[in-house]
């Protein structure tokens, strides 16, 4: 007998993919915006994540986050600050989120009164590319201090990504950012990506940030609920 | 080291393909791999032989076929190779950007070789 050839055809992924799906669905009819933040590690993806959760509480919005980290509680500890509920997933090692993993924190959160869910992954520039956590938005962040040639380093992550977040755009001059190579970087891998370039320390650019999430969720709901 | 998770659910869906018969050994398993996947093959090689190393599938050769990255122009309204490969995504022919990649995320199990001394059952019905 010759060996045998078993025809599979399917996505390795796929497991988490359809998980991903249905909880993109359940979240789109319960009216509840998800984004999925990504960055390396030091981007300042909590500091603009805990002022970006404290300024839709005080526009009137129910929101939640889920944050992911290799070890400590630390990241949700500063989140809670803001008054949101926050939930810890401690990777031990893993570099990435999976769709699993924000499936069992789901019960832990209101989701059902929900208006935005934040999930921030884990630092890492490649890893969290591949899984989708059923978000309706991919941000990636990038600090003025990284460098302006990240997004063709890290091609996959950006051109997967719906908006740029700009970070630290306070130390801009000190660093030599070079703000228009930033831009076509950005170009080159996602011309379609949103861009905003903002500082957390000095305010600069948030007022237009936290805009456009109230903006992409009213859209987001009304395309679900048309 | 995101290739020790794709390496295990890989491993994981091989296993649920397994036809119902004693001890099946498989040989081999196709893999397609696109350019812009943001997964290395040798990671994932190596993920693979380390989470096989004393099981069943610890002599199968994970064959993969690499996928090149191409691009669909909006302008143009045509598909082809990215000219500076994944680095920036533009149009060979008019040299726009583009981000919409039609061709070289593949992360797909193609098929999987089965060593013909088990008897294949089902074929005897």
């Amino acid at each position: 007998m010759e060996p045998r050839i078993l025809e599979v055809r399917t996505k390795i992924l796929k497991k988490n993919d359809e998980l991903a799906r249905s909880m993109r669905s359940r979240f789109q009819d319960l009216g509840v915006f998800v984004s999925n933040w990504v960055s390396s590690p030091g981007s300042g993806k909590t500091a603009l994540l805990e002022v970006t959760l404290r300024e839709l509480l005080h526009r009137g919005f129910s929101v939640g986050a889920i944050v992911g980290d290799l070890e400590t509680e630390r990241d949700a500890m500063r989140l809670a600050r803001s008054g949101a509920p926050v939930r810890q997933i401690m990777t031990h090692g893993c570099c990435h989120l999976e769709a699993d993993m924000i499936e069992r924190e789901l019960v832990h959160l209101p989701l059902a009164t929900m208006d935005f869910l934040f999930i921030e992954n884990v630092g890492n520039l490649v890893c969290p590319t591949s899984w989708d956590l059923g978000e309706s938005l991919r941000i990636a962040l990038l600090s003025v201090t990284e460098g302006e040639d990240k997004p063709l380093k890290y091609p996959g992550l950006f051109n997967t990504s719906d908006v740029v977040l700009i970070t630290k755009s306070d130390l801009a001059a000190v660093c030599d950012f070079d703000r228009q190579a930033t831009l076509k970087n950005i170009e080159s891998i996602q011309p379609k990506a949103k861009i905003f370039e903002v500082s957390t320390k000095t305010g600069t650019g948030l007022e237009n940030w936290f805009d456009y999430l109230e903006e992409r969720r009213r859209i987001d709901s009304a395309l679900t609920h048309a | 080291m995101h290739e020790l998770s794709i390496a295990q659910q890989l491993i994981a869906i091989t296993n649920a393909h397994l036809p119902n018969e004693p001890a099946p050994r498989v040989l081999r398993i196709k893999i397609r791999l696109g350019e812009f996947s943001c997964v290395h093959q040798d990671s994932l090689s190596k993920a693979f032989s380390m989470l096989t190393q004393g099981t069943p599938m610890e002599s199968t050769e994970l064959v993969i076929e690499r996928i090149p990255l191409a691009v669909y122009c909006p302008a143009c309204e045509r598909v082809s190779d990215s000219i500076h490969g994944v680095q920036s995504l533009r149009c060979p022919k008019c040299d726009g950007a583009t981000g919409d990649i039609r061709q070289g995320q593949e992360l797909e199990l193609e098929w999987i070789e089965l060593a013909s001394e088990a008897p294949d059952k089902s074929s005897r019905t």
